[in-house]
Protein backbone atom coordinates (compact mmCIF):
# COMPACT_ATOMS: atom_id res chain seq x y z
CA UNK A 1 0.00 0.00 0.00
CA UNK A 2 1.00 3.58 -0.68
CA UNK A 3 0.42 6.33 1.87
CA UNK A 4 -0.38 9.85 0.81
CA UNK A 5 -2.22 12.94 2.02
CA UNK A 6 -5.05 14.66 0.19
CA UNK A 7 -6.25 17.96 1.62
CA UNK A 8 -4.70 17.00 4.93
CA UNK A 9 -6.50 13.65 5.03
CA UNK A 10 -4.40 10.48 5.27
CA UNK A 11 -5.26 8.22 2.34
CA UNK A 12 -4.07 4.74 1.39
CA UNK A 13 -3.91 3.65 -2.20
CA UNK A 14 -2.73 0.69 -4.17
CA UNK A 15 0.34 0.80 -6.34
CA UNK A 16 -0.62 1.93 -9.86
CA UNK A 17 -3.75 3.76 -8.78
CA UNK A 18 -4.14 7.35 -9.88
CA UNK A 19 -4.57 10.34 -7.59
CA UNK A 20 -8.12 10.69 -8.89
CA UNK A 21 -9.01 7.10 -7.92
CA UNK A 22 -7.49 7.52 -4.46
CA UNK A 23 -9.33 10.83 -3.94
CA UNK A 24 -12.62 9.32 -5.07
CA UNK A 25 -12.35 6.47 -2.57
CA UNK A 26 -11.58 8.97 0.18
CA UNK A 27 -14.77 10.82 -0.71
CA UNK A 28 -12.99 13.82 -2.17
CA UNK A 29 -14.70 15.15 -5.27
CA UNK A 30 -12.57 16.39 -8.19
CA UNK A 31 -14.09 17.91 -11.32
CA UNK A 32 -13.42 15.86 -14.49
CA UNK A 33 -14.43 16.11 -18.13
CA UNK A 34 -12.15 14.09 -20.41
CA UNK A 35 -11.91 11.29 -17.84
CA UNK A 36 -14.39 8.45 -18.17
CA UNK A 37 -14.33 5.28 -16.10
CA UNK A 38 -13.64 2.30 -18.32
CA UNK A 39 -11.38 4.24 -20.70
CA UNK A 40 -7.67 4.98 -20.50
CA UNK A 41 -6.92 8.38 -18.94
CA UNK A 42 -5.91 11.10 -21.34
CA UNK A 43 -5.19 14.24 -19.26
CA UNK A 44 -6.62 16.38 -22.05
CA UNK A 45 -8.95 18.81 -20.29
CA UNK A 46 -6.82 19.62 -17.22
CA UNK A 47 -9.89 20.24 -15.06
CA UNK A 48 -8.90 17.57 -12.53
CA UNK A 49 -5.51 19.07 -11.84
CA UNK A 50 -4.22 19.02 -8.29
CA UNK A 51 -1.22 20.53 -6.57
CA UNK A 52 1.53 18.29 -5.22
CA UNK A 53 2.84 20.35 -2.32
CA UNK A 54 6.07 18.41 -1.81
CA UNK A 55 6.88 18.56 -5.52
CA UNK A 56 7.31 22.32 -5.23
CA UNK A 57 3.59 22.96 -5.76
CA UNK A 58 3.63 21.33 -9.16
CA UNK A 59 0.26 20.92 -10.89
CA UNK A 60 -0.54 17.47 -12.25
CA UNK A 61 -3.67 15.99 -13.84
CA UNK A 62 -4.99 13.68 -11.12
CA UNK A 63 -6.63 11.33 -13.68
CA UNK A 64 -3.28 10.49 -15.29
CA UNK A 65 -0.85 10.67 -12.37
CA UNK A 66 -0.12 7.51 -10.36
CA UNK A 67 0.10 7.86 -6.60
CA UNK A 68 3.54 7.86 -4.98
CA UNK A 69 4.57 7.29 -1.40
CA UNK A 70 4.41 10.42 0.74
CA UNK A 71 2.64 12.65 -1.79
CA UNK A 72 1.11 15.71 -0.12
CA UNK A 73 -1.74 16.74 -2.36
CA UNK A 74 -3.96 19.80 -2.44
CA UNK A 75 -7.22 18.92 -4.22
CA UNK A 76 -9.17 22.07 -3.40
CA UNK A 77 -7.83 25.55 -2.81
CA UNK A 78 -8.59 29.09 -4.03
CA UNK A 79 -5.69 28.78 -6.51
CA UNK A 80 -7.03 25.51 -7.96
CA UNK A 81 -10.57 26.86 -8.12
CA UNK A 82 -9.31 29.88 -10.07
CA UNK A 83 -7.28 27.69 -12.45
CA UNK A 84 -10.14 25.28 -13.06
CA UNK A 85 -12.54 28.11 -13.76
CA UNK A 86 -10.13 29.65 -16.28
CA UNK A 87 -9.71 26.28 -18.01
CA UNK A 88 -13.49 25.88 -18.14
CA UNK A 89 -13.86 29.37 -19.58
CA UNK A 90 -11.36 28.56 -22.31
CA UNK A 91 -13.43 25.54 -23.27
CA UNK A 92 -16.61 27.62 -23.34
CA UNK A 93 -14.98 30.41 -25.36
CA UNK A 94 -13.41 28.11 -27.93
CA UNK A 95 -16.54 26.89 -29.72
CA UNK A 96 -20.30 27.23 -29.37
CA UNK A 97 -21.46 26.15 -25.93
CA UNK A 98 -24.66 28.13 -25.72
CA UNK A 99 -26.93 25.92 -23.63
CA UNK A 100 -30.32 27.38 -24.59
CA UNK A 101 -30.27 25.86 -28.06
CA UNK A 102 -28.34 22.66 -27.43
CA UNK A 103 -29.71 19.11 -27.64
CA UNK A 104 -27.98 18.31 -24.34
CA UNK A 105 -29.42 21.24 -22.38
CA UNK A 106 -30.20 19.97 -18.89
CA UNK A 107 -28.04 16.85 -19.09
CA UNK A 108 -24.61 18.02 -20.13
CA UNK A 109 -21.40 17.50 -18.19
CA UNK A 110 -19.98 20.84 -19.36
CA UNK A 111 -23.09 22.71 -18.23
CA UNK A 112 -22.92 20.92 -14.87
CA UNK A 113 -19.26 21.84 -14.46
CA UNK A 114 -20.09 25.53 -14.98
CA UNK A 115 -22.53 25.29 -12.05
CA UNK A 116 -20.11 23.29 -9.91
CA UNK A 117 -17.21 25.69 -10.49
CA UNK A 118 -19.38 28.78 -10.07
CA UNK A 119 -18.84 30.05 -13.61
CA UNK A 120 -21.50 32.76 -13.93
CA UNK A 121 -19.99 34.23 -17.10
CA UNK A 122 -17.04 33.79 -19.47
CA UNK A 123 -14.49 36.56 -19.12
CA UNK A 124 -12.47 35.50 -22.16
CA UNK A 125 -13.66 36.70 -25.58
CA UNK A 126 -15.71 34.09 -27.47
CA UNK A 127 -14.25 32.84 -30.75
CA UNK A 128 -17.57 32.00 -32.42
CA UNK A 129 -16.19 29.69 -35.13
CA UNK A 130 -18.40 28.23 -37.84
CA UNK A 131 -17.84 24.47 -37.86
CA UNK A 132 -19.64 21.74 -39.78
CA UNK A 133 -22.46 19.53 -38.53
CA UNK A 134 -22.41 16.01 -40.01
CA UNK A 135 -25.84 14.37 -40.18
CA UNK A 136 -24.92 11.71 -42.73
CA UNK A 137 -25.18 8.81 -40.28
CA UNK A 138 -28.50 7.02 -40.17
CA UNK A 139 -28.89 7.11 -36.38
CA UNK A 140 -26.51 9.76 -35.07
CA UNK A 141 -25.18 13.24 -35.71
CA UNK A 142 -22.01 15.15 -34.83
CA UNK A 143 -21.94 18.91 -34.25
CA UNK A 144 -18.30 20.04 -34.14
CA UNK A 145 -19.39 23.37 -32.69
CA UNK A 146 -20.25 21.58 -29.43
CA UNK A 147 -17.11 19.42 -29.27
CA UNK A 148 -14.67 19.93 -26.39
CA UNK A 149 -12.03 17.58 -27.89
CA UNK A 150 -12.02 15.42 -24.75
CA UNK A 151 -11.47 12.35 -26.94
CA UNK A 152 -13.91 10.13 -25.01
CA UNK A 153 -15.58 9.12 -28.30
CA UNK A 154 -12.20 8.36 -29.89
CA UNK A 155 -11.19 6.18 -26.94
CA UNK A 156 -14.57 4.46 -26.61
CA UNK A 157 -14.41 3.59 -30.32
CA UNK A 158 -10.81 2.32 -30.16
CA UNK A 159 -10.64 0.75 -26.69
CA UNK A 160 -14.11 -0.67 -26.19
CA UNK A 161 -15.65 -1.19 -29.62
CA UNK A 162 -12.29 -1.76 -31.33
CA UNK A 163 -13.48 -0.07 -34.53
CA UNK A 164 -11.05 2.87 -34.46
CA UNK A 165 -13.38 4.86 -36.66
CA UNK A 166 -12.85 8.16 -34.87
CA UNK A 167 -9.59 10.06 -34.90
CA UNK A 168 -8.35 13.60 -34.48
CA UNK A 169 -7.53 15.60 -37.58
CA UNK A 170 -5.65 18.87 -37.65
CA UNK A 171 -4.19 20.41 -34.52
CA UNK A 172 -4.77 22.94 -31.76
CA UNK A 173 -8.09 24.74 -31.79
CA UNK A 174 -8.61 23.58 -35.37
CA UNK A 175 -8.68 19.92 -34.36
CA UNK A 176 -11.77 17.98 -35.43
CA UNK A 177 -12.97 14.52 -34.49
CA UNK A 178 -13.41 12.81 -37.85
CA UNK A 179 -14.28 9.36 -39.14
CA UNK A 180 -11.76 7.30 -41.14
CA UNK A 181 -10.06 9.48 -43.77
CA UNK A 182 -12.23 12.49 -42.93
CA UNK A 183 -15.28 10.97 -44.59
CA UNK A 184 -18.90 11.75 -43.73
CA UNK A 185 -19.81 9.56 -40.75
CA UNK A 186 -22.53 7.81 -42.73
CA UNK A 187 -19.98 6.73 -45.36
CA UNK A 188 -17.58 5.21 -42.81
CA UNK A 189 -16.50 1.68 -43.65
CA UNK A 190 -15.26 0.96 -40.12
CA UNK A 191 -18.14 2.32 -38.00
CA UNK A 192 -20.32 -0.44 -36.57
CA UNK A 193 -23.08 1.97 -35.56
CA UNK A 194 -22.81 0.79 -31.93
CA UNK A 195 -23.34 4.29 -30.51
CA UNK A 196 -20.79 3.99 -27.68
CA UNK A 197 -19.21 7.26 -28.81
CA UNK A 198 -22.56 9.00 -28.47
CA UNK A 199 -23.11 7.65 -24.95
CA UNK A 200 -19.55 8.59 -23.95
CA UNK A 201 -19.81 12.17 -25.25
CA UNK A 202 -20.14 14.64 -22.34
CA UNK A 203 -21.77 17.42 -24.39
CA UNK A 204 -24.20 17.80 -27.28
CA UNK A 205 -21.47 17.19 -29.89
CA UNK A 206 -22.57 13.60 -30.50
CA UNK A 207 -26.29 12.97 -30.36
CA UNK A 208 -29.03 10.58 -31.39
CA UNK A 209 -31.21 11.65 -34.27
CA UNK A 210 -34.95 11.96 -33.76
CA UNK A 211 -34.70 12.54 -30.01
CA UNK A 212 -35.95 15.71 -28.36
CA UNK A 213 -33.71 17.59 -25.94
CA UNK A 214 -35.54 16.14 -22.93
CA UNK A 215 -34.96 12.58 -24.21
CA UNK A 216 -31.32 13.15 -25.10
CA UNK A 217 -29.94 11.67 -21.88
CA UNK A 218 -26.50 10.09 -22.29
CA UNK A 219 -25.41 6.95 -20.47
CA UNK A 220 -21.61 7.24 -20.22
CA UNK A 221 -21.67 4.56 -17.49
CA UNK A 222 -22.32 1.90 -20.16
CA UNK A 223 -18.61 2.14 -21.04
CA UNK A 224 -17.52 0.78 -17.67
CA UNK A 225 -20.44 -1.67 -17.60
CA UNK A 226 -19.29 -3.15 -20.89
CA UNK A 227 -15.61 -3.29 -19.94
CA UNK A 228 -16.27 -4.88 -16.55
CA UNK A 229 -18.23 -7.71 -18.10
CA UNK A 230 -15.13 -8.63 -20.07
CA UNK A 231 -12.42 -10.89 -18.68
CA UNK A 232 -9.39 -8.85 -17.65
CA UNK A 233 -6.38 -9.15 -19.93
CA UNK B 1 -35.12 53.65 4.08
CA UNK B 2 -35.71 55.42 0.75
CA UNK B 3 -36.99 53.30 -2.09
CA UNK B 4 -34.41 51.76 -4.40
CA UNK B 5 -34.50 53.32 -7.88
CA UNK B 6 -34.66 50.31 -10.23
CA UNK B 7 -34.62 50.18 -14.04
CA UNK B 8 -35.01 47.29 -16.46
CA UNK B 9 -33.81 47.43 -20.07
CA UNK B 10 -34.53 45.29 -23.12
CA UNK B 11 -31.79 44.87 -25.73
CA UNK B 12 -31.37 42.02 -28.22
CA UNK B 13 -33.47 39.35 -26.53
CA UNK B 14 -36.92 37.80 -26.67
CA UNK B 15 -38.34 39.59 -23.57
CA UNK B 16 -38.59 36.20 -21.87
CA UNK B 17 -36.52 37.49 -18.96
CA UNK B 18 -38.99 40.35 -18.48
CA UNK B 19 -41.86 37.84 -18.61
CA UNK B 20 -40.07 35.84 -15.94
CA UNK B 21 -39.71 39.05 -13.90
CA UNK B 22 -43.49 39.55 -14.08
CA UNK B 23 -43.84 35.95 -12.89
CA UNK B 24 -42.64 37.20 -9.48
CA UNK B 25 -46.39 37.49 -8.91
CA UNK B 26 -47.22 38.43 -5.30
CA UNK B 27 -43.55 39.08 -4.65
CA UNK B 28 -43.97 42.13 -6.89
CA UNK B 29 -45.87 43.69 -3.97
CA UNK B 30 -42.82 43.43 -1.75
CA UNK B 31 -40.74 44.71 -4.65
CA UNK B 32 -43.05 47.75 -4.97
CA UNK B 33 -42.74 48.44 -1.24
CA UNK B 34 -38.98 48.60 -1.38
CA UNK B 35 -38.33 49.82 -4.92
CA UNK B 36 -39.53 52.28 -7.50
CA UNK B 37 -39.46 51.25 -11.16
CA UNK B 38 -38.03 54.37 -12.82
CA UNK B 39 -37.44 52.99 -16.33
CA UNK B 40 -38.63 49.79 -18.03
CA UNK B 41 -40.30 48.41 -21.14
CA UNK B 42 -43.33 47.90 -18.89
CA UNK B 43 -43.27 51.56 -17.73
CA UNK B 44 -43.82 54.41 -20.16
CA UNK B 45 -40.64 56.43 -19.65
CA UNK B 46 -38.68 57.74 -22.64
CA UNK B 47 -35.37 58.86 -21.13
CA UNK B 48 -33.13 56.73 -18.96
CA UNK B 49 -33.06 58.72 -15.71
CA UNK B 50 -30.00 59.78 -13.70
CA UNK B 51 -29.15 58.21 -10.35
CA UNK B 52 -30.46 54.72 -10.89
CA UNK B 53 -29.51 52.35 -8.07
CA UNK B 54 -30.01 49.09 -9.90
CA UNK B 55 -30.49 48.23 -13.57
CA UNK B 56 -31.33 44.79 -14.95
CA UNK B 57 -30.43 44.54 -18.65
CA UNK B 58 -31.93 41.76 -20.73
CA UNK B 59 -30.47 40.89 -24.13
CA UNK B 60 -27.19 41.05 -26.00
CA UNK B 61 -25.66 44.22 -27.43
CA UNK B 62 -26.83 43.75 -31.00
CA UNK B 63 -26.97 47.17 -32.65
CA UNK B 64 -25.60 50.69 -32.47
CA UNK B 65 -28.54 51.88 -30.33
CA UNK B 66 -27.87 49.21 -27.68
CA UNK B 67 -24.21 50.16 -27.67
CA UNK B 68 -24.98 53.84 -27.20
CA UNK B 69 -27.58 53.15 -24.48
CA UNK B 70 -25.35 50.73 -22.60
CA UNK B 71 -22.53 53.28 -22.36
CA UNK B 72 -25.01 55.89 -21.07
CA UNK B 73 -26.61 53.47 -18.62
CA UNK B 74 -23.24 52.46 -17.19
CA UNK B 75 -22.61 56.11 -16.31
CA UNK B 76 -26.01 56.55 -14.68
CA UNK B 77 -26.53 53.27 -12.80
CA UNK B 78 -24.78 52.18 -9.61
CA UNK B 79 -25.37 48.43 -9.95
CA UNK B 80 -25.54 46.96 -13.44
CA UNK B 81 -26.82 43.40 -13.83
CA UNK B 82 -26.55 41.17 -16.90
CA UNK B 83 -30.08 39.76 -16.76
CA UNK B 84 -30.44 36.38 -18.48
CA UNK B 85 -28.27 34.37 -20.88
CA UNK B 86 -28.37 36.82 -23.82
CA UNK B 87 -26.87 39.54 -21.65
CA UNK B 88 -24.44 37.10 -19.99
CA UNK B 89 -23.21 35.05 -22.98
CA UNK B 90 -24.76 36.46 -26.19
CA UNK B 91 -26.97 33.36 -26.29
CA UNK B 92 -29.48 33.08 -29.19
CA UNK B 93 -28.63 36.45 -30.81
CA UNK B 94 -24.97 35.35 -30.96
CA UNK B 95 -25.95 32.47 -33.28
CA UNK B 96 -25.29 34.89 -36.13
CA UNK B 97 -21.79 35.76 -34.91
CA UNK B 98 -19.87 33.22 -37.03
CA UNK B 99 -21.40 34.80 -40.16
CA UNK B 100 -20.45 38.14 -41.71
CA UNK B 101 -23.03 40.85 -40.94
CA UNK B 102 -23.71 41.35 -44.68
CA UNK B 103 -24.62 37.68 -45.07
CA UNK B 104 -27.06 37.91 -42.16
CA UNK B 105 -28.75 41.02 -43.57
CA UNK B 106 -28.88 39.44 -47.02
CA UNK B 107 -30.57 36.33 -45.59
CA UNK B 108 -33.18 38.32 -43.67
CA UNK B 109 -33.85 41.40 -45.84
CA UNK B 110 -32.70 40.04 -49.25
CA UNK B 111 -30.25 42.93 -49.32
CA UNK B 112 -27.04 43.61 -47.42
CA UNK B 113 -27.94 47.30 -47.36
CA UNK B 114 -31.53 47.67 -46.12
CA UNK B 115 -33.05 51.16 -46.39
CA UNK B 116 -32.96 53.46 -43.38
CA UNK B 117 -29.49 52.49 -42.20
CA UNK B 118 -27.64 55.30 -43.93
CA UNK B 119 -30.19 57.91 -42.88
CA UNK B 120 -29.85 56.88 -39.25
CA UNK B 121 -33.55 56.00 -38.94
CA UNK B 122 -32.71 52.42 -38.07
CA UNK B 123 -29.82 51.48 -35.76
CA UNK B 124 -26.97 49.63 -37.47
CA UNK B 125 -26.50 45.96 -36.72
CA UNK B 126 -23.15 45.42 -34.98
CA UNK B 127 -20.81 42.89 -36.61
CA UNK B 128 -21.47 40.54 -33.67
CA UNK B 129 -24.01 40.36 -30.85
CA UNK B 130 -21.96 40.82 -27.66
CA UNK B 131 -22.50 39.97 -24.00
CA UNK B 132 -22.72 43.12 -21.87
CA UNK B 133 -19.38 42.58 -20.13
CA UNK B 134 -17.62 42.71 -23.52
CA UNK B 135 -18.60 46.41 -23.61
CA UNK B 136 -18.83 47.75 -20.02
CA UNK B 137 -18.01 46.44 -16.54
CA UNK B 138 -20.88 44.36 -15.17
CA UNK B 139 -21.51 44.06 -11.43
CA UNK B 140 -23.60 40.90 -11.31
CA UNK B 141 -24.50 38.06 -13.67
CA UNK B 142 -27.92 36.46 -13.48
CA UNK B 143 -27.86 33.58 -15.97
CA UNK B 144 -30.77 31.52 -17.25
CA UNK B 145 -32.85 31.34 -20.41
CA UNK B 146 -34.89 32.79 -18.86
CA UNK B 147 -33.87 32.86 -15.19
CA UNK B 148 -36.89 31.56 -13.27
CA UNK B 149 -38.90 33.93 -11.09
CA UNK B 150 -37.56 32.07 -8.04
CA UNK B 151 -34.01 32.62 -9.17
CA UNK B 152 -34.70 36.31 -9.91
CA UNK B 153 -36.15 36.75 -6.45
CA UNK B 154 -33.25 34.94 -4.79
CA UNK B 155 -31.02 37.47 -6.50
CA UNK B 156 -33.17 40.57 -6.14
CA UNK B 157 -34.37 40.30 -2.56
CA UNK B 158 -30.95 40.67 -0.89
CA UNK B 159 -30.31 43.79 -3.00
CA UNK B 160 -33.66 45.26 -1.94
CA UNK B 161 -32.59 44.64 1.65
CA UNK B 162 -29.23 46.31 1.10
CA UNK B 163 -27.32 43.03 1.07
CA UNK B 164 -25.10 41.32 -1.47
CA UNK B 165 -26.67 38.60 -3.59
CA UNK B 166 -24.68 35.38 -4.06
CA UNK B 167 -26.08 32.84 -6.48
CA UNK B 168 -24.38 29.46 -6.69
CA UNK B 169 -24.82 25.90 -7.92
CA UNK B 170 -28.10 25.20 -9.76
CA UNK B 171 -28.96 28.91 -9.65
CA UNK B 172 -26.13 29.52 -12.11
CA UNK B 173 -27.43 27.07 -14.71
CA UNK B 174 -27.23 28.40 -18.25
CA UNK B 175 -30.03 27.55 -20.66
CA UNK C 1 -7.07 -1.56 -57.61
CA UNK C 2 -5.64 1.21 -59.74
CA UNK C 3 -2.10 2.05 -60.84
CA UNK C 4 -1.54 4.63 -58.13
CA UNK C 5 -2.53 2.27 -55.33
CA UNK C 6 -0.25 -0.39 -56.78
CA UNK C 7 2.61 2.06 -56.93
CA UNK C 8 2.05 3.14 -53.34
CA UNK C 9 1.89 -0.45 -52.16
CA UNK C 10 5.19 -1.03 -53.90
CA UNK C 11 6.71 1.98 -52.14
CA UNK C 12 5.51 1.05 -48.67
CA UNK C 13 5.99 -2.71 -48.94
CA UNK C 14 9.07 -2.60 -46.63
CA UNK C 15 6.76 -1.30 -43.89
CA UNK C 16 4.12 -3.96 -44.38
CA UNK C 17 2.49 -4.87 -41.08
CA UNK C 18 4.51 -2.24 -39.19
CA UNK C 19 2.11 0.41 -37.85
CA UNK C 20 4.92 2.23 -36.05
CA UNK C 21 6.49 3.12 -39.42
CA UNK C 22 3.50 5.26 -40.42
CA UNK C 23 5.34 8.60 -40.62
CA UNK C 24 8.25 7.02 -42.48
CA UNK C 25 5.89 5.41 -44.99
CA UNK C 26 4.03 8.66 -45.60
CA UNK C 27 7.37 10.43 -46.15
CA UNK C 28 8.33 7.88 -48.78
CA UNK C 29 5.01 8.26 -50.56
CA UNK C 30 5.23 12.03 -50.59
CA UNK C 31 8.78 12.13 -51.88
CA UNK C 32 7.88 9.71 -54.68
CA UNK C 33 4.53 11.18 -55.72
CA UNK C 34 4.81 14.73 -54.43
CA UNK C 35 1.75 14.44 -52.19
CA UNK C 36 -0.38 11.82 -50.45
CA UNK C 37 -3.63 11.37 -52.34
CA UNK C 38 -6.61 9.53 -50.95
CA UNK C 39 -5.80 6.27 -52.75
CA UNK C 40 -2.33 6.39 -51.20
CA UNK C 41 -3.78 7.00 -47.73
CA UNK C 42 -5.96 3.94 -48.13
CA UNK C 43 -3.07 1.84 -49.42
CA UNK C 44 -0.81 2.93 -46.55
CA UNK C 45 -3.52 2.10 -43.99
CA UNK C 46 -4.07 -1.32 -45.50
CA UNK C 47 -0.42 -2.25 -45.98
CA UNK C 48 0.79 -1.11 -42.57
CA UNK C 49 -2.32 -2.27 -40.72
CA UNK C 50 -3.16 1.18 -39.35
CA UNK C 51 -6.75 2.44 -38.99
CA UNK C 52 -7.59 5.08 -41.63
CA UNK C 53 -8.44 7.54 -38.83
CA UNK C 54 -4.82 7.38 -37.61
CA UNK C 55 -3.40 7.91 -41.08
CA UNK C 56 -5.57 10.99 -41.38
CA UNK C 57 -4.53 12.17 -37.90
CA UNK C 58 -0.82 12.04 -38.74
CA UNK C 59 -1.28 13.56 -42.22
CA UNK C 60 -3.21 16.55 -40.95
CA UNK C 61 -1.11 17.08 -37.83
CA UNK C 62 2.21 17.64 -39.61
CA UNK C 63 2.31 20.65 -41.91
CA UNK C 64 4.92 18.91 -44.02
CA UNK C 65 2.44 16.48 -45.55
CA UNK C 66 0.25 17.44 -48.49
CA UNK C 67 -2.95 15.72 -49.50
CA UNK C 68 -3.23 17.67 -52.75
CA UNK C 69 -0.63 17.99 -55.51
CA UNK C 70 1.87 20.81 -55.19
CA UNK C 71 2.49 23.26 -58.02
CA UNK C 72 5.55 22.94 -60.27
CA UNK C 73 7.18 25.63 -58.12
CA UNK C 74 6.90 26.35 -54.41
CA UNK C 75 6.91 29.94 -53.17
CA UNK C 76 7.80 30.43 -49.51
CA UNK C 77 7.13 33.94 -48.24
CA UNK C 78 9.03 34.72 -45.07
CA UNK C 79 7.01 36.09 -42.16
CA UNK C 80 9.82 36.03 -39.62
CA UNK C 81 10.35 39.03 -37.38
CA UNK C 82 12.50 41.11 -39.77
CA UNK C 83 10.33 40.35 -42.79
CA UNK C 84 7.18 40.97 -40.76
CA UNK C 85 8.47 44.42 -39.79
CA UNK C 86 9.51 45.25 -43.36
CA UNK C 87 6.24 44.33 -45.04
CA UNK C 88 6.24 40.55 -45.53
CA UNK C 89 2.48 40.47 -45.01
CA UNK C 90 1.95 42.94 -47.86
CA UNK C 91 4.11 40.80 -50.14
CA UNK C 92 2.07 37.77 -49.15
CA UNK C 93 -1.27 39.52 -49.83
CA UNK C 94 -0.03 40.61 -53.25
CA UNK C 95 0.99 37.05 -54.10
CA UNK C 96 -2.28 35.60 -52.87
CA UNK C 97 -4.05 37.97 -55.24
CA UNK C 98 -1.62 37.33 -58.09
CA UNK C 99 -1.98 33.53 -57.80
CA UNK C 100 -5.58 33.37 -56.68
CA UNK C 101 -4.47 30.99 -53.94
CA UNK C 102 -4.40 31.08 -50.16
CA UNK C 103 -1.47 29.84 -48.08
CA UNK C 104 -1.11 26.09 -48.58
CA UNK C 105 -2.99 26.20 -51.88
CA UNK C 106 -1.89 25.87 -55.48
CA UNK C 107 -2.68 28.30 -58.29
CA UNK C 108 -5.37 27.10 -60.70
CA UNK C 109 -2.82 26.63 -63.50
CA UNK C 110 -0.88 24.26 -61.22
CA UNK C 111 2.25 26.38 -61.51
CA UNK C 112 2.77 27.64 -57.96
CA UNK C 113 2.08 26.45 -54.43
CA UNK C 114 2.06 29.30 -51.93
CA UNK C 115 3.57 28.71 -48.51
CA UNK C 116 4.88 30.77 -45.63
CA UNK C 117 8.05 30.35 -43.60
CA UNK C 118 9.01 31.70 -40.19
CA UNK C 119 12.59 32.63 -41.13
CA UNK C 120 14.69 31.92 -44.18
CA UNK C 121 17.93 33.00 -42.51
CA UNK C 122 18.74 36.13 -44.54
CA UNK C 123 17.08 38.84 -42.51
CA UNK C 124 19.36 41.54 -43.96
CA UNK C 125 17.48 41.15 -47.23
CA UNK C 126 14.02 41.45 -45.63
CA UNK C 127 11.38 41.03 -46.80
CA UNK C 128 12.33 37.86 -48.62
CA UNK C 129 10.77 34.92 -50.38
CA UNK C 130 12.09 31.74 -51.91
CA UNK C 131 10.95 30.22 -55.16
CA UNK C 132 12.14 26.63 -55.08
CA UNK C 133 15.83 27.01 -54.10
CA UNK C 134 16.25 30.65 -55.16
CA UNK C 135 16.09 33.53 -52.64
CA UNK C 136 14.63 36.92 -53.60
CA UNK C 137 15.21 39.84 -51.23
CA UNK C 138 14.28 43.47 -50.58
CA UNK C 139 10.83 42.83 -51.98
CA UNK C 140 7.78 44.99 -52.23
CA UNK C 141 4.39 43.84 -53.53
CA UNK C 142 5.07 45.07 -57.06
CA UNK C 143 8.52 43.51 -57.27
CA UNK C 144 7.22 40.18 -55.93
CA UNK C 145 4.47 40.06 -58.55
CA UNK C 146 6.97 40.78 -61.33
CA UNK C 147 9.35 38.06 -60.19
CA UNK C 148 6.54 35.53 -60.10
CA UNK C 149 5.34 36.55 -63.58
CA UNK C 150 8.85 36.02 -64.97
CA UNK C 151 9.20 32.46 -63.71
CA UNK C 152 9.06 30.15 -66.75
Amino acid sequence: MINLTIDGMKVQAEEGETILQAAKRAGIRLPTLCYLEGLSPRGACRLCLVEVRNWGGRLVPSCATPVQEGMDIVANSPRLRELRRTILEMIFAERNHICAFCVSNGHCELQDLAMELGMDHVQLPYRWPLLPVDLSHEKYGIDHNRCVLCGRCVRACAEVEGAMTWGFSGRGIFTLVEADLGDPWGKSTTCTGCGKCVQACPTGALFEKGKATSEQVKRPEIIVEVTERRPRA
Amino acid sequence: MPKLRVATVWFSGCSGCHMSFLDLDERLLEFAERAELVFSPVADVKEFPDDVDLVLIEGAVGNSEHLHQLLEIRKKAKILVAFGDCAVTGNVPSLRNPLPREEVLEAVYATADPPGLEEGEVPKLLPQALPLHAVVPVDYFLPGCPPSADRIWKFLRPILLGQKPALSGPDLKFG
Amino acid sequence: MNALSERVEEIVRPYSGKPTELIQALHKVQSAIGYVPREAQEAVAKTLGVPPSQVRGVLTFYHFFRTRPAGRHTIRVCLGTACHVRGGERVLSALKEELGAEVGETSVDGKFTLEVARCLGCCGLAPVMMIDEEVYGKLDPKKARQIVRNVP
